[in-house]
């Protein structure tokens, strides 16, 4: 979608149009699912938080000023609610020695489960591009937009978490010439 | 050519254990299930009356803003009064609903006051409530609390359940309470508001230090590691304070010491 017809998208959307609100919805809810996904490891957890979280975007669509960034908008809404749901123990902090999701699935492999526990050891940002550019294939464009930060910063940011992430399976006991990263 | 083998030998890995199946984005089944926001978006006018107001709100200046809620998850709202709380006498002050930030915080303010600072000098002033995005609230309901609880604050008819202190590398930041209040009608809110004697402190966290202190927290959830505990009288009450210790990513330690009541 071009940056100006998601423009108008959002401007008719706060004038009332919720046609236009729907194409924002059918455009973002994947990368909303990931961005929550990647804070509470819970998938349920994220689809319920995805949901919510344009619920209040419809309904506080009207103060947003900056229309260009309304990707960035609704990750900062994603985010908040995500947070409020660790608040509530709702879901669960993620902690790299008490991954919740890997102690819940006890019939997964040793080396999935490493690989889970490389992902969430990382830090905040770090893990949210993991997540989004594997969950559900996001390009480096859709990442730019939702995490608000530019192509050429994604790109170098995911190869510098992926060395990490090749380190951690490293010093795990995964075979560090197999994952090794260019 | 091996290294983007193992790179691509990675990705394969990184999409089998994350990658999901697409998630189905239903907008019709999201509409049905979200009547009341479909409601307000449609009935939204190109410019509604509150946008109008918070242009007129950023003419005028001098509000001191604070945000320590976002860090100190347990408190829900944050009321910054205690620059106009020395007045004599009680004023009933009328607080308005200024509209949302981009984050979603919902902004209340009351009209600008003049308040003495001294040899003959008066600025203008107005307090500034701000309430968590996250909450679903009755702005109209929310508002005539702030005016109710401005009024009991006023009188110090409020009981002091919490007070939050901070270390940052050793230096002491000024410090919150929690105060409860018991409203007319028997609603009780509980509001964290600065501690006005030590407001002249320096606040050392940046807004990202604040934010990974945050989350940092967060993690600690159910598993807090305390290593202090001490007893300490606050407002004539003895608060027991336990202390844990946070080390941010640039090296800031961090000590924050919560106190409850004995």
């Amino acid at each position: 979608m071009e940056p100006d017809s998601e423009t108008k998208l959002v401007e008719a959307a706060q004038n009332g149009h919720l046609e236009s609100f729907g194409a924002l919805y059918e455009r973002y809810h994947s990368s909303m699912v990931a961005l929550a996904y990647s804070m509470l490891a819970d998938r349920d957890l994220a689809e319920d938080v995805a949901q919510d979280v344009f619920a209040i975007a419809c309904r506080d669509i009207g103060s947003l000023k900056s229309k260009e960034r309304f990707a960035a908008w609704l990750a900062g809404i994603c985010r908040n609610v995500s947070r409020q749901m660790l608040r509530t123990n709702k879901g669960k902090p993620v902690a790299l020695d008490d991954d919740p999701a890997a102690q819940n699935q006890d019939d997964m492999d040793d080396r999935r489960e490493v690989i889970r526990r490389a992902v969430w050891s990382l830090r905040e940002p770090e893990r949210e591009l993991i997540v989004m550019r594997y969950f559900d294939g996001f390009s480096q464009g859709q990442i730019s937009e939702v995490l608000d930060i530019s192509p050429q910063a994604v790109n170098g940011r995911l190869v510098r978490a992926k060395r990490k992430i090749a380190k951690y399976l490293k010093r795990n006991g995964l075979s560090g010439d197999d994952y090794e990263t260019s | 050519m091996k290294r983007p083998e193992n790179d691509k030998l990675l990705d394969e890995a990184l999409s089998e254990v994350i990658g999901s199946e697409k998630s189905g984005t239903d907008f019709e089944k999201w509409k049905q299930r979200h009547p009341e926001a479909v409601e307000m978006l449609t009935s939204r006018t190109s410019r509604s009356s509150r946008e109008v107001l918070e242009e007129i709100e950023r003419s005028k200046t001098m509000f001191v803003r604070r945000r320590a809620w976002k860090v100190a998850a347990v408190v829900a709202i944050m009321i910054c009064a205690g620059a106009i709380a020395t007045t004599v006498g009680l004023k009933v002050r009328k607080y308005y609903f200024v509209g949302r930030e981009p984050d979603g915080t919902y902004v209340f303010k009351t009209e600008p006051e003049k308040v003495d600072i001294g040899d003959g000098r008066t600025v203008s002033r107005k307090a500034g409530t701000w309430v968590d995005p996250n909450r679903t609230i009755d702005v109209e309901k929310k508002r005539r609390d702030f005016e109710e609880i401005d009024l009991l604050r006023q009188q110090d008819a409020r009981e002091l359940v919490g007070v939050g202190e901070e270390e940052v590398n050793g230096k002491l930041q000024p410090r919150s309470f929690i105060f409860k209040y018991v409203l007319a009608e028997g609603r009780e809110k509980t509001v964290g508001e600065p501690d006005p004697d030590t407001q002249d402190r320096e606040d050392s966290l940046t807004g990202t230090n604040k934010e990974e202190l945050l989350r940092l927290c967060l993690q600690r959830v159910g598993k807090e590691e305390y290593f202090g505990i001490e007893e300490k009288e606050v407002r004539g009450r003895v608060f027991v304070f336990k202390r844990q210790r946070f080390v941010l990513s640039d090296g800031t330690e961090v000590i924050v010491s919560t106190g409850k009541p004995k």
